[in-house]
């Protein structure tokens, strides 16, 4: 059916755009809150608003963030009460969060529909990425369930779920798959407003509107109801269920009538005569349905059955839509439920075909989980299945599991790639744009080729360094394949690099074109790439070009920018348009995307496309190819098993690979697996110039990346080349050396060790002790410097001196470079890492904390260091609560279990510590573990007792543990912030870091409630208009807890200082730690000198609230900051997030300085009066 | 007492303009010194260099991580979000033009022949009534000659006079070899009017820190003498109008100036200190002075003392510089 509407047009949307584009269109509230992967359609909504767009009754919609996803249900549910047009959009953990109000939603018969992006829910391990698992948990609370299954489908079923919703009065869960289909690009064919108003029936909108809580006509809802009616209440609703599937299909209709795309409830494609069939939903059923289309051609008898909406089950329409001629079924669920008989499409598919068909056999599969892969391959395998004469009843399918067995075998070989389309596979780094410029070649090829695009994009889990592999596929045909590429015929390494360690042609189909940039030539290029590559270009016969593209871009004035270069070179080489075609779409490119960035920046990139042709060469391989390495091995030989077994096929890219039996079955990961992971990250690095050095240790304690060690070691057994100098503060006599080495592979060169040095060349200042200088081989000095001895003199953790030769349980996090957040974990695992339980909340810090494949927490000498948790996003203090509440009690029994046993264990005075008072420094938590090893050794040789047994099992509790609760502000502020007031007020001695960057770092720099008045940040497009919650002061009101408010960089001695009272306090303490992130906007290299500025300007005053100076008559207020001289604004200019409203709105933007400065003021005066001496 | 003057084609009521500074980049403030008398006003400066800085920061630092992360695609809003700094002071162009009946004159500062010409179109277009060019350039670089940075100051002028159809100043400093042949060659490629002079902000040494300090140091009235003495020697050969600036704190800093062949007096730091006000104090004095003295117009002041009516013009040379060696002590 043609299209009514002559404004349709065609757009490359990624699903969450083209879902709130439609869902924004809608309604007149979105009550938002942050998550991967569905964020962005928040994101856009608050957008939108901010620009004024209005919705489809010429009204601005209001976008509001909420505390949590529990929060924006809440604020769905009463906004809904009121007859508003409402909605929001979340996933996972978010989605949980939603459903004691969706329940409530559902059961007042209130319509609405909710956007997900599905995704994975936090069990052994936490996934952001898709499959099944919330929305599958969502389906006993009244909501209807509707799968979209492509890009088009978010877009189309965002209508048709709120369409339908409305009619039927049964609220929505519009689902596509997260990543998938939320971030997979592809073309959309845009519904217009009529299409909307068309789908949408102003009758039953009025119905809602009257049916709202109004006081002109009051009503009670949300009764308390006794065991007289609720049973008989429940099933009142049971006709609008029943009706439900006819009203989605009439919208579906609808639709068609509107657009000619046609959908049904179930959908059947494949052989009309089909006898065996998948039955399947969301993106896999794509899959599944192109893979059934090419067997039937085949002559195989299958075909798939892709279920759109999944609650209210439509049981008529899936017995209608299963052909006749059907043996088998295979039901495939993308959600696991342990020990159920099977999953709940298979559930819901037998209990159907159980009458009807009874002699049908139902198979029941796995695919999917947490974003794995779902291929032809594996369709095909599942028909294969179907066809045995004694298939697995229940199945895996996508992962070997030698464990169970469940898994079916695979062919790798099979896929269905579009023999007319271009697969191009482009590997490159975040921060090169590569990703950038393919989606820019997206565009170019839609616009100008009209030719059918796909595109998407694969990041590693580094925030620092990180890998990009982006996938696309261009052409004649529409891309139906919602999974990697499997066979591509152009690839690109942006990279060099890469090729010694990433196996580029894993998937190259025959013939291929290989574009390498390089630092090489034509001729000299062979001899430097490892020998599996050259053998596999060969075996392949790929067409092999190489581009200096580093150089051409340096020439042209792009600096490190080859993201022009490298996309020119794809348009040449692949062939997709007539060459000057294709470079004048380039250069048109161009000048839209940079014109707004000046007439140089356009110049130089125009520039680019114009030289670089030049410098593109094809590389003929010689006939005898060079006996060249092999690729480099990810991990070395000397690595512990499991690094070597696990870790590395991770690193290496080839995880997928890994069976079940070589997985911890509990989500229990070794630590200490950072340090194998060589990434080789920046080309400057520090170097240290030991002359000039004057052992302060600043550097130790500000590297964001833990690459700086110090040591202190006889002047014997310092080996050449290792640098040293004399140790200061010792009798020279005594010939001790002074150690600092940078472990230069694990170095971002964030610079951060050279701004804080402090330490210049009086004839030359611009030299200090630490310069940022190109990197050299270091290899050998790193190895001997870690053979070397340590001697522990001048250690010290009192000062700052003395604390950087404490060995940091914390090394090489992959964080953002520069990263405020990781010092003061370095920091704390320095102080207390050999006794530390952390409880830590999702967010950056237990992304670079804790994604796989490798952690940077680690163990000193004797194999002590943190023991790290990862719970939830919300409940991390009372996780961390959980934690002391558990340690108290086993506690408590070694104590009673010693005490029992002292007379017996005849304790020697020297043991007796342990019975005593807990120890406080290093040297009497050494006394204390020697004491304790002494008496366990004791207690083995004592008759078998219960005491005896509960000493030998519980004894190491008597080292007392240090349990820390640590998150960023999202969790402290807003998401967790009533189980933090909680846990602050029980008294119990647990330590909360909050890592304060002022907004939701993680998923993209989202306010929080602590972000400052004035500042941008998503959700808050033109300055929060809010100040930032006095979190401090909150705590202080409760008059036991510990609070301190530090910024490392600013003052390194009232940090230590500060955590270092906080651990000790007897209490519950409380910790903000001024964090500068990437979302503040500007250089993270000068970091350091704007906390200084953060400090002297009021913004972020230092002080120590310490209850126990009561006791004494003390103020317990120390104010570690005087009053600020300089003016608020000197701090705020120096930050994009500051700058970027006063571009927009320079007077409002003036009245929040205005404000925030005054704010300043008032809180250091109320600070001051809190740290003047009580009254006598 | 008439103070009128003719300045870049403008009658003005009186010589004194207020020029650039945080006072003339607000409407209210702008509103206060036409009230007091300024009988023009030069906006903020459009710092070229700036502009494309700040544009370069919010293009670098919205991109920093962007596209590489998998939880997040970007850390701020879309950067088209929020209006650019040109944009912010074209609104003020217009702004000033709505809200104030005396001539808006529109300083611009580039660096790059582009620049120059695209920003002061876009100023013309948003409604200045007069483009005043501020030539800054601190010739650091040994391998570029004076004659270059001449010659590329002259076509800079050049091209701006060939794309707007408004009065055209150039503001310079004194630092060249031959001034007057530069002043010349500025005016013959097409400036209206020259402003004298601009200030070189340099910074300072912290001796203890060992880093370079920023400094702001404004002008007083001692500073008065070099624009001073340069436009009374430009005066008898320079048709054009020369408008004098830095050091003007004093009625008698205007008479001066006026005396030297000033067309107009242009105030800063003075303003800032104190305030728009102190413009009524400026006019009141200039003019109880000239009723002192019996000068009835700006026409018979102006020009009086420039290097062609006084008797001993060599002391605005070299001879000024012998005779005071002569008479330092102890030489």
């Amino acid at each position: 059916m043609a299209p009514s509407s002559p404004q349709h047009s065609t757009l490359c949307l990624d699903g969450n755009h083209a879902a709130a584009d439609v869902a924004y269109r809608l309604n007149e509230l979105c009550a938002i809150y942050p998550i991967t992967p569905s964020s962005k359609m928040g994101e856009l909504a608050d957008e939108w608003s901010h620009r004024g767009r209005p919705n489809l009754w010429g009204a601005v919609p209001e976008v509001v963030e909420m505390q949590s996803e529990g929060g924006a249900a809440g604020a769905l549910h009463g906004a809904l009460q009121t007859g508003a047009l409402a909605t929001t959009f979340t996933s996972s953990q978010g989605l949980l969060l939603m459903l004691p109000n969706f329940y409530k939603i559902a059961g007042e018969l209130t319509p609405c529909a909710v956007h997900v992006a599905a995704r994975a829910l936090a069990t052994q391990g936490l996934s952001i990425f898709g499959d099944h698992s919330d929305v599958m948990a969502a389906r006993t609370t009244g909501f209807a369930l509707l799968f979209a299954a492509s890009v088009q489908e978010a877009h189309d079923f965002a209508l048709i779920s709120q369409a339908a919703s409305l009619q039927g009065r049964i609220p929505f869960l519009h689902i596509f798959d997260g990543f998938r289909t939320s971030h997979e690009i592809a073309p959309v064919d845009r519904l217009t407003d009529d299409t909307l108003r068309a789908l949408i029936d102003p009758e039953a909108l009025n119905a809602h509107r009257a049916r709202s809580l109004n006081p002109n006509r009051p009503v009670l809802r949300g009764t308390a109801q006794n065991p007289d009616v609720f049973f008989q209440s429940r099933e009142s609703v049971n006709a609008y269920y029943d009706a439900l599937p006819e009203i989605v299909q009439s919208r579906m209709d609808r639709l068609a009538a509107e657009t000619g795309r046609a959908y049904h409830l179930i959908d059947y494609h494949g052989a009309p005569d089909a006898e065996r069939v998948i039955v399947i939903m969301g993106s896999g059923a794509v899959t599944a349905a192109e893979t059934a289309a090419h067997l039937v051609q085949l002559g195989q008898k299958v075909g798939v059955l892709t279920v759109r909406l999944y609650r209210p089950w439509p049981a008529e329409a899936f017995l209608e839509a299963l052909p006749a001629s059907v043996q088998s079924v295979a039901v495939l669920d993308r959600t696991k439920e342990p020990g159920a008989p099977a999953e709940p499409l298979c559930l819901d598919v037998a209990a159907t075909l159980q009458s009807t068909r009874p002699g049908l056999r139902i198979l029941g599969g796995r695919y999917g989980l947490g974003s794995k892969e779902f291929t032809p391959a594996m369709v095909r395998a599942v028909f294969d299945e179907l066809a045995r004469d004694t298939p697995k009843p229940r199945f895996t399918v996508g992962i070997e599991d030698d464990l169970t067995q469940l898994s079916l075998s695979i062919d790798p070989a099979f896929h269905l790639e579009d023999p007319a389309a271009t697969r191009a596979l482009f590997y490159g780094l975040g921060s090169d744009g590569t990703v950038g410029a393919n989606r820019n070649t997206l565009n170019i090829l839609s616009e100008h080729t009209g030719l059918h695009v796909q595109g998407y994009f694969v990041f590693d889990s580094n925030k620092s360094g990180s890998r990009t592999v982006s996938h696309l596929r261009f052409g004649p045909n529409p891309v139906r394949a919602p999974y990697l590429i499997q066979s591509a015929n152009f690839i690109a390494c942006h990279h060099f690099s890469f090729v010694k360690i990433l196996d580029l042609l894993e998937n190259a189909a025959p013939g291929a074109i290989l574009l390498l940039n390089a630092p090489h030539g034509p001729d000299t290029l062979p001899k430097h790439l490892p020998r599996e590559m050259l053998e596999d270009i060969r075996r392949l016969n790929l067409s092999l070009h190489v581009i200096d593209a580093a150089r051409v871009a340096r020439e042209a004035g792009l600096g490190g920018r080859i993201n022009t270069v490298m996309q020119t070179c794809f348009f040449a080489l692949s062939g997709i348009l007539p060459r000057e075609e294709a470079l004048e779409a380039v250069r048109t490119e161009i000048r839209r995307s940079y014109g707004s960035k000046g007439a140089d920046i356009v110049t130089k990139n125009l520039a680019a496309v114009d030289t670089c042709l030049q410098h593109l060469h094809p590389v003929p391989l010689p006939e005898d190819l060079p006996a060249n390495a092999p690729r480099e091995n990810p991990v070395p030989r000397d690595a512990p098993d499991f690094v070597r077994n696990v870790t590395g096929p991770l690193l290496a890219g080839k995880g997928d690979a890994l069976p079940v039996s070589a997985l911890p079955a509990d989500g229990t990961w070794p630590v200490g697996t950072a340090k194998w992971s060589k990434r080789d990250l920046s080309a400057i690095v520090p170097a240290w110039e030991p002359d000039l050095c004057i052992q302060c240790g600043h550097c130790v304690l500000v590297c964001p990346h833990g690459v700086i060690t110090v040591r202190q070691a006889e002047a014997a057994q310092v080996p050449d080349p290792v640098p040293s100098s004399p140790l200061r503060g010792v009798d020279p006599g005594e010939n001790l050396r002074y150690l600092l080495n940078i472990s230069l592979p694990d170095c971002t060169g964030c610079g951060l060790c050279v701004e804080i040095c402090p330490a210049k060349d009086r004839t030359n200042p611009s030299r200090k002790s630490l310069n940022l200088v190109e990197k050299t081989d270091h290899s050998e000095v790193q190895r001997l410097f870690d053979a070397i001895p340590v001697r522990h003199d001048q250690t010290n953790p009192a000062t700052v001196r003395g604390v950087q030769y404490l060995p940091g349980t914390f090394e090489f996090p992959g964080a953002c470079a520069g990263c405020g957040e990781t010092p003061y974990l370095r920091l704390v695992s320095q102080l207390f890492g050999d006794r530390m339980l952390i409880a830590n909340a999702t967010g950056c810090s237990s992304i670079y904390g804790g994604n796989l494949p490798t952690t940077p927490w680690t163990t000193d000498n004797h194999g002590r260091g943190p023991a790290w948790s990862n719970s939830l996003f919300e409940d991390n203090a009372e996780f961390g609560y959980g934690f002391r509440l558990g340690v108290n009690a086993l506690t408590r029994q070694a104590f009673a279990s010693l005490t029992e046993l002292a007379p017996a264990l005849n304790l020697p005075p020297d043991t007796a510590r342990l019975l005593g008072p807990p120890p406080e420094t290093p040297t009497e938590f050494t006394r204390h573990r020697h004491a304790l090893e002494r008496v366990l050794t004791a207690a083995r040789a004592l008759p078998d007792t219960a005491a005896r047994r509960t000493l030998l099992e519980l004894g190491d509790h008597l080292v007392p543990r240090s349990v820390w609760i640590i998150g960023g502000d999202g969790w402290a502020y807003d998401i967790g912030f009533g189980g933090l007031d909680h846990v602050l007020s029980s008294g119990e001695n647990v330590n909360v870091l909050v890592l304060d960057t002022e907004v939701y770092s993680n998923t993209g720099g989202q306010a929080s409630k602590a972000t400052p008045i004035g500042a941008a940040a998503k959700f808050a497009v033109g300055g929060k208009p809010t100040g930032k919650t006095d979190l401090a002061l909150q705590a202080i009101l409760k008059g036991n807890v510990y609070v301190a408010n530090i910024a490392l960089g600013a003052k390194l001695p009232q940090a230590l200082r500060a955590i270092r009272e906080a651990e000790a306090y007897p209490g519950p303490s409380l910790i903000l730690a001024y964090s500068p992130c990437i979302a503040h906007g500007y250089s993270l290299s000068r970091a350091l000198s704007q906390e200084a500025l953060a400090v002297d300007t009021g913004y972020w005053p230092l002080f120590r609230y310490d209850p126990r100076l009561k006791a004494d008559g003390q103020p317990a207020l120390l104010l570690d900051s005087p009053e600020p001289k300089r003016p608020l604004k000197d701090f705020l200019q120096n930050e994009l997030r500051f700058r970027l409203p006063e571009l927009a709105d320079p007077a409002l933007a003036e009245t929040r300085a205005r404000d925030a400065q005054a704010a300043a003021r008032a809180r250091y005066a109320l600070l001051k009066t809190l740290a003047e001496p009580p009254a006598p | 007492m008439t103070l009128t003057t003719r300045y870049l084609g403008f009658d003005l009521t009186s010589p004194f303009i207020a020029s650039a500074s945080p006072l003339t980049g607000k409407i209210d403030s702008l509103k206060a010194l036409e009230d007091a008398g300024t009988a023009a006003v030069v906006l903020p400066s459009v710092f070229e260099e700036q502009l494309r800085q700040e544009r370069e920061a919010i293009d670098a630092f919205t991109a920093l991580q962007a596209d590489t992360l998998t939880e997040a695609q970007s850390f701020f809003p879309d950067p088209a979000l929020y209006e650019r700094e040109s944009h912010r002071t074209l609104d003020l162009v217009r702004a000033a033009r709505e809200s104030l009946d005396i001539p808006v004159i529109a300083s611009l500062n580039g660096i790059s022949p582009d620049g120059w010409v695209l920003f002061a179109k876009e100023l013309v277009d948003a409604g200045a009534q007069a483009i005043e060019l501020n030539l800054y350039h601190i010739g650091s670089d040994p391998a570029v000659s004076g004659d270059e940075i001449e010659a590329r100051h002259e076509e800079t002028v050049r091209a701006v006079r060939q794309a707007i159809d408004v009065p055209l100043a150039v503001k310079l400093s004194p630092w060249f070899s031959s001034f007057a042949n530069v002043a010349h060659r500025i005016t013959h490629a097409g400036a209206d009017a020259l402003v004298l002079f601009n200030r070189f902000y340099l910074p300072d040494i912290d001796p203890e820190t060992l880093t370079l300090e920023r400094t702001l140091q404004l002008s007083r009235s001692q500073d008065l003498l070099l624009p001073m003495s340069w436009i009374a020697m430009l005066r008898p050969h320079h048709q054009n109008h020369l408008a004098l600036t830095g050091g003007l704190h004093q009625p008698l800093d205007a008479v001066k100036g006026l005396m030297a062949g000033a067309d107009a007096l242009m105030s800063t730091a003075a303003l800032l200190k104190n305030g728009p006000g102190h413009l009524v104090h400026l006019r009141e004095g200039l003019i109880q002075w000239m009723n002192a003295k019996g000068y009835s117009s700006l026409d018979e002041l102006r020009g009086c003392m420039s290097r062609d009516r006084v008797r001993n013009p060599d002391l605005f040379e070299r001879t000024n510089y012998m005779k005071l060696l002569d008479s330092w002590p102890g030489l």
